[in-house]
């Protein structure tokens, strides 16, 4: 009988546990992918959709199961803070990519030394040199297009940044007329609006095809022309790698001198089972990996398992230009207005993104206009009218680690009889400054620029769905949970993979950066085991 | 069915209008209707308060079966609204747009209902609640079509959107 029931055991298949499986099964390893939620065909995503009573939430058209409960469950996080932490997350073969919206992006250097640049955050244990290589590779792996030559900082002078010693695989996609007549406009006024880099397929790549723009990347992609992190699953699949959805992990035991030498898990019907291997991966994201790590007590010497909870805090301007300029055509999102992604002004407000959203907005505004008793003949008209003048700026801000915004384990059960996750999260001064600034600065200026007819701002926090940090990474084990390696300073063959080992938000999405450090991680891995 | 607080296009949840339920207490203050409309009752009065995109005798169907589940007594309301549309003789969103009945706020009410219905492809409860009918079908989506995609369907191929300038610059 083998020793060990696998190499290397992968808890979560989403894109960390895609691409950490798929990497160490390239090399020859035998992987065993756990997932706590079942297996589901693209096409049945795409069925249930089009039957949805709310087609424009996101999460519904995906399992919500008593044994794998995702983000939307009534009653599954017990909300104990100030703002309610809404960040999605689904429970599937693939994870949450499933409906990502794609968007592709590297940190900048001074995001990872947010600390010792500007004096507030924490830093990254590892340079923006360093990890520039795994970035190029990630954007290989996920299949990224963008436009090399850009300038993603705001603040090089139009020269490509940050470095990059690889272009990106892709040639960017074509922006739309609304995104070509809104970058001159925005630009003409000394703004800075770029295309986002973003995983959309601009040419057949990797079994996916060619992006035809349905306009429905979340909350599917009807075709896989945008990449999902059920493809490395596959791939692992292929090579070897044995997944086992239905199998939620619960425990882990530790051994002598500290090694991780087992997991537990229990199947929708309550079985337990038990296997062993020589490494452990934890890829389950930013709130069950720490809630799995707090049942049973491990890499948590530093206290800071489950602690400094982020996301990006979303706020929106909505509003209706006065000329058409039509979204809804092409992919779901394709700018970012980046003035303010980075400077000095850090030490006091947050790095921030504008984007202004290209989803179809026929449902609001048919909403609208119906709230307001408009009927035929004039429905039509108004609905054309104001459809193509919508305007939906998004603003994405920094948010700081803050140890009090955290993870713990809630007396509430789930039906396996599971701890529910209870949630603390709060937004600082450093933050609610920033709004403040933008809604009584930025935003006039925007609606000045393009005439525009103000229909709401939202201000309550939007929750982004980054979540970051549960499991920070430091050069201190003291003050965190990883290194720079993503292992944890308790265990040395235990790994923990994904955005929830950043120590640091910047204001662009996150995964291309939690990947870049898994591959990295997985590559040392493979040659441990 | 959730909790709310994700990241879904922001205004479709702080806009919801709870249709149903405005028609609902607008007609418990009126009088009540005889009986239910049947299905091809509200088929014909489906075209009369929205027009001929409303002319689909399956959807009508559909609807009323969706109104049967989800609030029965909306097909109450829907054939006061008939047999009042009936006796002024209006036939045409036009005609009733014009008329003194679209006036009447039960009424008007009663019109939004199924117009929201239409529109929006269900009979809902509320933003989360209710029976979906058409996704595709759904009116919302006409008024734009020649220019945009109705979501999760393909037209014209990879970088279509990149080359329509010409036909939104001619309006
Ligand atoms: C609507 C939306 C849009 C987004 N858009 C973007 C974007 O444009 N760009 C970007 O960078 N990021 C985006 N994100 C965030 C992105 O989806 C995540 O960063 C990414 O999915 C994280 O990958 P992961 O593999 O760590 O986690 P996941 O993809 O969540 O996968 C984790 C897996 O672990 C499984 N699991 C959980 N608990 C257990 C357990 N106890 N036992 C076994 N398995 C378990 C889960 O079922 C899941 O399948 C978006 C998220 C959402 C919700
Ligand atoms: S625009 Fe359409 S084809 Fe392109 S990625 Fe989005 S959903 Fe897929």
């Amino acid at each position: 009988m083998a020793e060990y029931d696998a190499d290397v055991i992968v808890v979560g298949s989403g894109v960390m546990g895609g691409l950490t499986a798929y990497t160490l099964a390239l090399q020859g390893k035998s992987v065993i992918l756990l997932e706590a939620g079942p297996r589901v065909p693209r096409w049945k995503t795409v069925e249930r959709f089009r039957n949805l009573v709310d087609v424009t939430d996101y999460n519904a058209p995906y399992p919500d199961l008593d044994y794998a409960p995702r983000q939307g469950s009534v009653d599954y996080i017990q909300h104990t803070g100030p703002v309610k932490f809404g960040a999605g997350f689904l429970k599937l073969v693939g994870g949450t990519t499933w409906h990502w919206g794609g968007a592709t992006w590297r940190f900048l250097p001074h995001d990872m030394k947010l600390k010792s640049t500007y004096g507030v955050g924490r830093d990254f244990p590892i340079s923006y040199e360093e990890l520039e290589p795994f970035y190029g590779h990630a954007e290989r792996e996920i299949g990224v297009n963008g436009n090399s030559a850009y300038d993603e900082s705001g603040r090089n002078g139009g020269k490509t940044f940050p470095p990059r010693s690889t272009p990106y695989p892709m040639e960017a996609q074509t922006f739309n007329y609304m995104n070509k007549t809104m970058q001159q406009t925005l630009d003409g006024a000394s703004y800075w609006t770029i295309q986002e880099p973003n995983c959309r397929a601009s040419r057949p790549y990797a079994e996916r095809p060619t992006c035809v723009g349905n306009n429905n990347c979340m909350p599917i992609c009807p075709i896989g022309a945008q990449y999902s992190g059920d493809r490395h699953v596959t791939r692992a699949e292929k090579l070897g790698a044995k997944v086992i959805p239905g199998a939620v992990v619960y425990k882990i035991d530790k051994g002598p001198g500290g090694k991780i030498t087992a997991v537990h898990y229990l199947t929708p019907e309550g079985e337990t089972h038990q296997l062993t291997a020589k490494a452990f991966v934890m890829a389950a994201h930013a709130l069950e990996t720490p809630k799995i790590l707090l049942m049973s007590d491990v890499a948590n010497s530093s206290d800071q398992v489950g602690r400094n909870l982020m996301d990006h805090l979303g706020f929106n301007l909505i509003m209706t230009s006065k000329d058409a300029l039509w979204p809804g055509t092409g992919p779901v999102q394709q700018n970012a207005i980046l003035n303010d992604r980075d400077g000095p002004q850090r030490s006091h407000y947050a790095s921030l993104k504008h984007q202004v959203g290209n989803e179809a907005p026929n449902v609001p505004v048919a909403r609208y206009l119906l709230g307001k008793g408009v009927l035929q003949p004039q429905l039509d008209e108004q609905i054309r009218h104001m459809s193509a003048r919508w305007m939906n700026f998004n603003t994405n801000l920094e948010q700081l680690p803050d140890p009090v915004n955290r993870i713990k384990l809630s007396p509430k059960k789930d039906k396996l009889g599971l701890p529910k996750p209870d949630v603390y999260y709060s937004v600082g001064e450093y933050e609610a400054r920033t709004q403040a600034k933008v809604i009584n600065e930025t935003y006039p200026a925007f609606q000045r620029l393009f005439g525009g007819t103000v229909l709401s701002i939202v201000s309550d926090w939007q929750p982004q769905d980054h979540q970051m940090g549960t499991c920070i990474m430091g050069d201190d084990a003291r003050t965190s949970v990883v290194d720079k390696d993503c292992r944890s300073w308790d265990h040395s063959n235990l790994f923990i993979m994904g955005t929830q080992t950043l120590p640091a938000s910047s204001s662009v999405n996150p995964t291309l950066t939690g990947a870049a450090l898994t591959l990295r991680a997985a590559a040392i891995l493979a040659k441990e085991v | 069915m959730g909790e709310g607080i994700g990241r879904r296009a922001v205004l479709s949840v702080t806009l919801a209008v709870p249709f149903l339920a405005s028609t609902r207490m607008a007609f418990a203050q009126s009088q009540t209707g005889d009986s239910a409309i049947d299905a091809d009752g509200l088929h014909r009065l489906s075209i009369a308060v929205i027009g001929p995109r409303a002319d689909d005798r399956l959807l009508a169907q559909a609807y009323h079966a969706a109104f049967m589940e989800i609030e029965p007594s909306f097909l109450l309301r829907a054939a006061s609204l008939a047999a009042a549309m009936k006796t002024q003789n209006l036939s045409t969103p036009e005609a009733f747009s014009a008329s003194a009945l679209a006036q009447d706020p039960v009424q008007r009410a009663t019109a939004v209902g199924l117009t929201a219905a239409w529109y929006l492809g269900h009979v809902e409860h509320d933003v989360d609640h209710g029976q979906p009918v058409a996704f595709e079908k759904a009116l919302m989506w006409g008024p734009t079509s020649d220019i945009m995609v109705t979501p999760s369907y393909a037209r014209g191929g990879p970088d279509y959107w990149a080359r329509q300038t010409a036909q939104i610059e001619k309006g």
